[in-house]
């Protein structure tokens, strides 16, 4: 497993590269630890309250270990109108929980992204960098589903 | 250029912003972004015009002026467009009392009602009455808010010292986050979250004591609402007098404005107008002056020690009980320790009671223990005279600074700007430095090679190409052959140091310049304290780099011109009288400032001036209380050489008296001629005479707006390596929390918090 610090090695020490340490640091934990945020500023020469106001900025950072699956439904306009708010629903009411949350085994996080540029697809569903195009909330059983059987191709 | 603004032509330079002309002329265009020094960040948009030919508004903030612009800032279009951004705001913001169509008759109810957990209106808002959205709404006549309220129910800030932080009356401005990053280069506030979740917080929702905040207290300043609001003024009524003075703390002389009511200090503030300050202060300028002058432990009345035990006691009973065992006591066996806290006036007070009424020549003060006190030593025992005179503001301009130690407030605020410019920071020692953050790469010297790391520095300069500017310089010669002798691989070693490291650092020195050096006390201080000046010095001279001496005392350079004048200035001399203090050689002793203590009383009579009962007031016989800077004013000389002045800012509290006037009181009692002085001016005036330092350009005295005067400058030579005379010095506590006895840091819970807290 690689850690913060083969990260942080390998990464630069300018304030630019600050979203590249973030989004690896987030591949490879799942999650940015609490305590990373003070080593990374300290790496770029920032204060850990920028670096909190970058990472607390983006969707994609989270301070909470995440789910084995992240499902993402795309809230953008294209999705909006094709009804991508009941798909959200019918996760949120599947799963029990609300978006930014993560079920209690561990298996699932949900969230909700505003636009992630495939509208023509619309509504769609990313299970861990996985699009299921045209979704419909009939298909919200059948892509849990497919996690919940199939590990591998997630 | 011309521009023509609300149909009036005005002449105007480039480069400024439509805002400027219109402030200039007095056109009232509402802004709540824009702040002082920072750059405009066109946020609010409350500030928006329109100009003829062009679509649509622009911000007048961030809109320079362009030949011939024709520019409208109101008209009932912009009015619209304002009051519906503000409404905006104001969704967001508790306004009831904003809109409340009773608010002129409400307050006089307001004064109990602000202790409340929540504010939710003007008057439960500490800020009442200095809010700039208050102003704004008047301005634009508010008088509903068109979008439904959201109250963002953040929890308070409480848990930090000084201020309080409430993210519900927030407006985002950025004035804090901005300043806190632009000017103080701390940034410990930022804004976190996105959109409509935005707050300024930190990082985690920590406190600031765990953010690395330094409590400088610009971001409450900055802060146009009450989302950042000082504790200690909360419940207290508006100001009903402002009075500038020169902070007494420390060495760098920041202007300071301080808000009474009643005669009493709420609290102080800096001034936009102090030349070395420019608006900004430390933790002690902004909040502890209120602290140190009503602190609890204040001396409030003369104290004689009877049976044992210190007792109040009258003026009158206590100098005449001084003035008879010090007209009793031999010349030889009376010590005196002085303070370089004290104003110019006292000073020169102190020195001539000495001379005239005491008759001896054991005085001492901290300034002979000052950095510039050492470099004039230096120039004393070879033959020259180093000019002390700098300006703070020059640090900026350095491409490459070298700090050795802590640095003051003001001056790291320099530093912190040249790095911004691209300069390069060696921080070498201070692990705990706020200026950390801007340093690549710190150096930890181990302690006494300093001297060995400088003059290996030389070594390396003078065998490459370059021999820096010093080729000329009297001594040349004598001191290239000195450098010869010196082994560059055994004295990176002796540093702790890898060789290509130290000569990186070498070239860094010669091609990035100019080079800054800043010193404080500890520098010179110690037994290896004359050689790191020397090695010191000549580096400086051999690159022509800008000696920065800082000294800690607020008046340590003033000081030391007058204990020049009478040839009290000499730091072995001083040493020696120091460790006499503490081997109790003195059988009289008059303590005016801060000395090292014997674990026991030594001496047979001590009078101790001082403003709170501590430290010596154990073994004094008679404890003299004397006022604060607030109180006493007078002319203070800052480490650049910069005369101020200023008057009492209120009266001294209880019988306390200026440390000038104890002089003359107990000069008179003495039945010395020569000290009837109505005031610190008439002081100044004999001081002027006597210590030609401070004498102005026409030969009176100097104003406040002078610079110490200093001997023509000789052509410095290199100096030859010195060594320190006289054994081991008592540690004098160099601590600019320390004042007139009081050891803020430790006495004062929120400060101690912040020293003791500060992990950042």
């Amino acid at each position: 497993m690689i850690d913060l610090h083969d990260i942080l090695k390998e990464s630069g020490n300018h304030q630019r590269d600050l979203l590249g340490i973030l989004h690896r640091t987030q591949a490879a934990l799942g999650f940015i630890p609490a305590e990373a945020v003070a080593t990374i500023a300290k790496h770029v020469h920032l204060s850990a309250s920028e670096v909190f106001g970058v990472l607390t900025f983006y969707k994609s950072f989270s301070l909470e270990p995440k789910g084995e699956f992240t499902i993402t439904v795309c809230l953008g306009t294209a999705c909006h109108v094709r009804g991508a708010a009941e798909i959200a629903g019918a996760f949120e009411r599947t799963l029990g929980l609300k978006a930014g949350e993560t079920t209690p085994d561990g298996k699932f996080s949900f969230e909700t992204a505003n636009c992630l540029g495939c509208c023509a697809i619309g509504p769609f569903v990313v299970v861990n960098g996985t699009y299921y195009p045209c979704a419909t909330s009939r298909t919200v059983e059948a892509i849990l589903d497919l996690c919940r059987g199939d590990k591998a191709s997630a | 250029m011309k521009v023509i603004l609300d149909g009036i032509a005005v002449e105007v330079a480039e480069k400024t912003t439509i805002l400027e002309v219109a402030r200039r002329q007095g056109i009232y265009i509402p802004t709540l972004c824009d702040y002082g020094r920072l750059a405009p960040p066109t946020a609010c948009r409350l500030c928006i015009v329109s100009i003829k030919g062009r679509r649509g508004v622009a911000p007048a903030c961030g809109t320079y002026v362009e030949d011939g612009m024709d520019v409208t800032t109101s008209d009932p279009e912009i009015d619209r467009m304002r009051r519906q951004i503000l409404e905006l705001l104001l969704s967001e913001h508790p306004s009831a009392c904003l809109i409340c169509t009773e608010k002129s008759t409400c307050t006089d109810y307001k004064a109990t009602i602000r202790k409340v957990g929540e504010v939710t209106g003007c008057v439960l808002c500490p800020n009442n009455g200095r809010c700039e959205l208050q102003t704004v709404v008047e301005k634009l006549k508010i008088d509903r808010v068109g979008f439904p309220a959201v109250y963002r129910d953040q929890p308070v800030h409480r848990e930090d010292p000084f201020f309080e932080r409430n993210a519900n009356l927030c407006i985002l401005c950025g004035r804090c986050v901005r300043i806190c990053h632009d000017v103080r280069g701390a940034s410990t506030l930022a804004f976190i979250n996105r959109g409509s979740r935005t707050l300024v917080g930190t990082a985690l929702d920590k406190p600031l004591l765990e953010s690395g905040c330094q409590f400088c207290g610009a971001c409450v300043d900055a802060c146009p609402t009450g989302a950042l609001f000082e504790k200690g003024v909360k419940y207290e009524p508006l100001p009903d007098a402002t009075r500038r003075t020169i902070c007494g703390f420390c060495s760098q002389g920041c202007q300071l404005d301080l808000e009474l009511r009643d005669g009493r200090l709420l609290s102080s503030s800096p001034a936009e107008e102090g030349p070395v300050n420019r608006g900004q202060a430390c933790v002690r300028g902004r909040f502890l002056v209120r602290e140190a002058v009503h602190h609890p432990g204040r001396v409030l009345k003369p104290l004689i020690r009877k049976n044992g035990v210190l007792e109040a006691a009258g003026w009158d009973e206590a100098l005449d009980l001084v003035a008879e065992r010090f007209a009793a006591a031999k010349p030889d066996e009376i010590g005196v320790v002085g303070s370089a806290q004290d104003s110019c006036e006292d000073v020169y007070l102190l020195h001539k009671l000495v001379r005239d009424g005491l008759g001896t020549r054991h005085i001492a003060g901290p300034e002979a223990l000052s950095p510039q006190a050492r470099l004039l030593a230096l120039g004393a025992a070879q033959g020259f005279a180093p000019g002390l005179n700098f300006s703070i503001s020059d640090i900026g301009r350095a491409r490459t600074i070298l700090v050795f130690g802590s640095v003051l407030p003001m001056v790291g605020l320099e530093i912190h700007q040249a790095v911004r410019r691209g300069a390069r920071l060696i921080l070498l020692g201070g692990q705990e430095s706020p200026l950390l953050r801007c340093a690549r790469s710190p150096i930890l010297l181990p302690e006494g090679s300093e001297s060995t790391f400088l003059s290996a520095l030389s070594r390396i300069l003078n065998e490459g190409a370059v021999f820096g500017d010093g080729n000329g310089t009297p001594g040349t010669a004598e001191f290239k052959s000195r450098l010869h002798d010196i082994k560059v691989a055994a004295a990176a070693s002796a540093c702790g140091l890898a060789l290509d490291k130290l000569q990186t650092l070498a070239q860094l020195l010669e091609k990035k310049r100019p080079t800054a050096f800043v010193f404080g006390p500890e520098f010179g201080e110690g037994p290896g304290g004359p050689a790191n000046i020397a090695a010191l010095w000549n580096l400086a001279l051999q690159i022509r780099g800008l000696l920065v001496p800082l000294a800690d005392e607020s008046n340590a350079r003033g000081a030391l011109a007058i204990a020049r004048a009478f040839g009290r200035e000499d730091a072995a001399e001083a040493e020696a009288l120091y460790r006499a203090v503490l081997e109790g050689a003195f059988k009289t002793l008059f303590i005016a400032g801060p000395a090292p203590k014997p674990s026991a009383r030594l001496a047979e009579f001590v009078v101790v001036r001082d403003g709170v009962l501590g430290g010596y007031a154990e073994f004094a016989d008679v404890v003299l209380p004397a006022a604060t800077f607030a109180e006493s004013g007078g002319t203070f000389v800052n480490v650049e050489g910069r005369l101020q002045s200023s008057a009492p800012a209120i009266e001294p509290r209880g019988e306390s008296r200026p440390a000038w006037r104890i002089a003359c009181d107990l000069a008179r009692r003495m039945g010395l001629p020569g000290f009837d002085f109505p005031g610190p001016a008439e002081i100044f005036a004999e001081l002027a005479r006597a210590v030609p330092a401070f004498l102005g350009d026409g030969g009176a005295p100097a104003d406040s707006a002078a610079v110490l005067r200093e001997p023509e400058t000789i052509p410095a030579p290199f100096a030859a390596s010195a060594v320190s005379p006289g054994g081991p010095a008592p540690a004098l506590d160099h601590n600019p929390d320390r004042y007139r006895g009081l050891a803020m840091d430790r006495e004062i819970r929120s400060l101690a918090l912040v020293r003791g807290g500060n992990h950042g």
